[in-house]
């Protein structure tokens, strides 16, 4: 049976029911990537609308993250807003990913293994991952899946309230098909605060790539992150005017310009790495007085996959410490303005000064 | 008793040793004059996977000498992680000569014979690998020993390949290979698989977890003629009537590691008793040889359809 016949067979078979929602893509990959983003769950908080698909993890007042999904990294996007209220509903991000990676073309695989490493001594097996064992026998398997890249098409549909989101996946339109039925759950309230861009002390947008480098850099044993931004031509403080003369040469240049500083301390030391105000590496630092706040190293090892694949970040900082990092992926087609194709966004409170 | 004989194909004898290996310990092994049985029981592992397979002789084998007063049958039980490591050994000193000549260890003109010894009163099998180093083109041997327990007449009449109805439905499963990959995928999701199949050959896997039911379904698969003794005729089937069996995910995952042995392989499915796969070594025409997995299907609470 081709596929063709499957879908009207599945089309027919659902007729009954009128499809809130029928997204469709020939590659699930764009759509996986953004999912494994915020992979720090189980479960995540689905919302559907005109726009494409909101979904969110968080980790109880300390960290949320979400992944704004847009229409377009679909072929085919049609929402049909119910009479009630907007579709909203839990499922489990793990079971969704496992689904997407059925044909083992939506893994993580050749993601780079120091990435894998950030999460430190834990080993924080990430959502969708697990193809531990079994797998490393590849020396008889005679060169299987060498250049050959195979893409996994996905039709996901959505009948309404109570109604389990349903998913049929086939490589290339060929070979075996799965279908797959996720169960959906009354959503947790989700507690995290919006950003106030009012309150507003940092809004720096830079380069991924420096960013990640940056938590690569990070020592995994680091317990706690420190972030200083430094507004551009602030006076050198007078304790500092007798240190060496090349340190305080450096040390002015970055307060000529600005500097946004980030500190990993742990129990083996501390790590500084600065990021001046320059244009090779900002290209927004609008910081007006300097401000010293600090996060959860734990926190910002979770980022680092996020950042995987992304061309720019923004982060800002409102007065209180709240952070809220949104990471952007390639755009890879002309969509026009204002068009992404998807965000990360995370937030999380600064640690309390006696938490330390 | 007296056994010995050269080992022609070490490659597939080492494939087939590391695909047994995955799920037991012990194997028994029964020579016979024209066919070698690679034997493991089902209590040799918790999912209850038996292994009874035949391979011709000439697959694997020339020089072939066994003789006993028991129909010149041999019956021996070893640890397959010891006949592993030797095998390991003699594939890579062997090689073919042909590929890898960066090979350190490999040799020219390499051959592999095994006979049955003894040292003391522990029965042993001696392992010879010869041939002429690549470097110095002078003769090299390595001996190898592992110890072998020769079982009694008694112990091989209380091995029995287990009984099963006439399956429901034989086809061929699709490369196994791709089959492996997808199946330890299903591993992280739930721990029993059902496997359905009907007669226009179309296989189902079906997996459900609180969070997912998930069905993979392939379709045209082929279903091969049989020789039925069709005396007792009974009404037939309809095409698109579904067999099934649950088996455990991972009892699945251990027969697919045959898929280094890479024939073709055939399903059937014993309804609610057992998952048979056979699985060729070489072409079926030929018939080198076939390894026998039986998978117990397990009853299911909630799922009886």
């Amino acid at each position: 049976m081709s596929q063709d016949e499957y879908m009207s067979q599945m089309k027919a078979s659902q007729a009954g029911a009128t499809q809130i929602l029928v997204a469709q893509t020939d590659d699930v990959r764009p759509f996986a990537r953004l999912l494994r983003g915020i992979g720090l769950k189980h479960n995540a908080v689905m919302v559907i609308s005109n726009e494409g698909f909101e979904i969110t993890v968080e980790e109880v007042k300390t960290l949320s993250a979400i992944a704004y999904i847009p229409t377009n990294l679909f072929q085919t996007f049609t929402y049909a807003p119910p009479d009630d209220d907007a579709p909203a509903f839990e499922i489990s991000l793990d079971s969704l990913l496992q689904c997407l990676n059925i044909f083992g073309n939506a893994g993580s695989a050749g993601s780079g293994s120091a990435l894998n490493n950030m999460g430190g001594k834990k080993q924080r097996r990430w959502a969708g991952e697990g193809e531990g064992g079994g797998d490393d026998d590849t020396s008889f398997s005679s060169g299987r899946g060498g250049g050959r890249e195979r893409r996994t098409g996905m039709r996901m549909t959505w009948a309404g309230h109570g109604e389990p989101l349903s998913m049929f996946l086939q490589d290339d339109g060929k070979g075996p098909v799965t279908t797959c039925e996720l169960s959906t759950y009354q959503p947790e309230e989700m507690m995290a605060q919006a950003f106030d861009i009012d309150n507003r002390a940092v809004y720096v947008i830079m380069k991924s790539e420096l960013f990640r480098d940056a938590l690569l850099d990070l020592p995994p044993s680091s317990t706690k992150i420190t972030l200083t931004a430094t507004p551009p031509r602030v006076a050198l403080p007078d304790h500092l005017a007798n240190a060496t003369s090349s340190s305080n040469l450096r040390r002015a240049h970055k307060a000529d310009v600005g500097n946004l500083g980030i500190k990993a301390q742990g129990d083996f030391g501390e790590t500084q790495l600065d990021y001046p105000n320059e244009k090779s590496v900002m290209e927004t630092f609008d910081v007006e007085t300097e401000v010293q706040f600090s996060y959860h190293y734990a926190h910002f090892a979770m980022l680092s996959r996020a950042l995987q694949q992304s061309v720019k970040i923004a982060l800002q900082i409102e007065h209180t410490g709240y952070l809220c990092l949104q990471i952007m992926m390639p755009i890879t087609k002309d969509l026009g303005t204002g068009v992404h194709m998807g965000i990360l966004e995370f937030k999380m409170n600064a640690l309390e000064e006696d938490e330390e | 008793m007296r056994f010995r004989t050269h080992i022609i194909n070490i490659p597939l004898l080492h494939r087939i040793i590391r695909s047994l290996a995955a799920l037991a310990r012990l194997c028994v092994i029964r020579l016979s004059e024209d066919k070698v049985h690679f034997i493991v029981p089902g209590n040799e592992n918790k999912d209850g996977v038996q292994v009874w397979s035949q391979v011709k002789v000439e697959t694997l084998f020339s020089n072939f000498r066994v003789e006993s007063n028991n129909k010149n049958e041999i019956w021996l039980e070893l640890h397959l992680d010891a006949l592993l490591k030797v095998l390991k050994s003699a594939d890579s000193s062997i090689n073919d000569g042909i590929t890898d000549s960066r090979n350190a260890t490999s040799l020219q003109d390499g051959e592999v014979s095994l006979k049955l010894n003894k040292r003391g009163n522990q029965a042993i099998w001696a392992f010879d690998i010869r041939g002429r180093s690549q470097l110095s083109g002078k003769p090299m041997q390595i001996t190898h020993e592992i110890n072998v327990h020769v079982l009694s007449p008694k112990r091989q009449g209380e091995l029995n390949e287990p009984l099963c109805p006439p399956p429901d439905i034989h086809l061929v499963l699709p490369n196994l290979t791709d089959l492996r990959n997808l199946v330890s995928r299903l591993g992280t999701m739930a721990d029993d698989v059902k496997l359905s199949a009907n007669h226009e050959g179309k296989m189902e896997l079906t997996v459900r977890s609180k969070n997912v039911d998930l069905t993979t379904t392939w379709d045209k698969l082929h279903i091969p003629t049989q020789n039925t003794d069709s005396e007792e005729e009974e009404e037939p089937v309809p095409a698109d009537k579904m067999f099934s069996a649950v088996v455990p995910i991972r009892a699945m995952q251990k027969f697919l590691t045959s898929h280094l042995v890479g024939g073709v392989a055939i399903a059937c499915i014993c309804e609610k008793h057992c998952l048979i796969a056979y699985v060729y070594i070489g072409e079926i025409s030929e018939a080198g040889g076939v390894l026998t997995f039986f998978i117990p299907a397990k009853t299911f609470g909630d799922d009886d359809d």
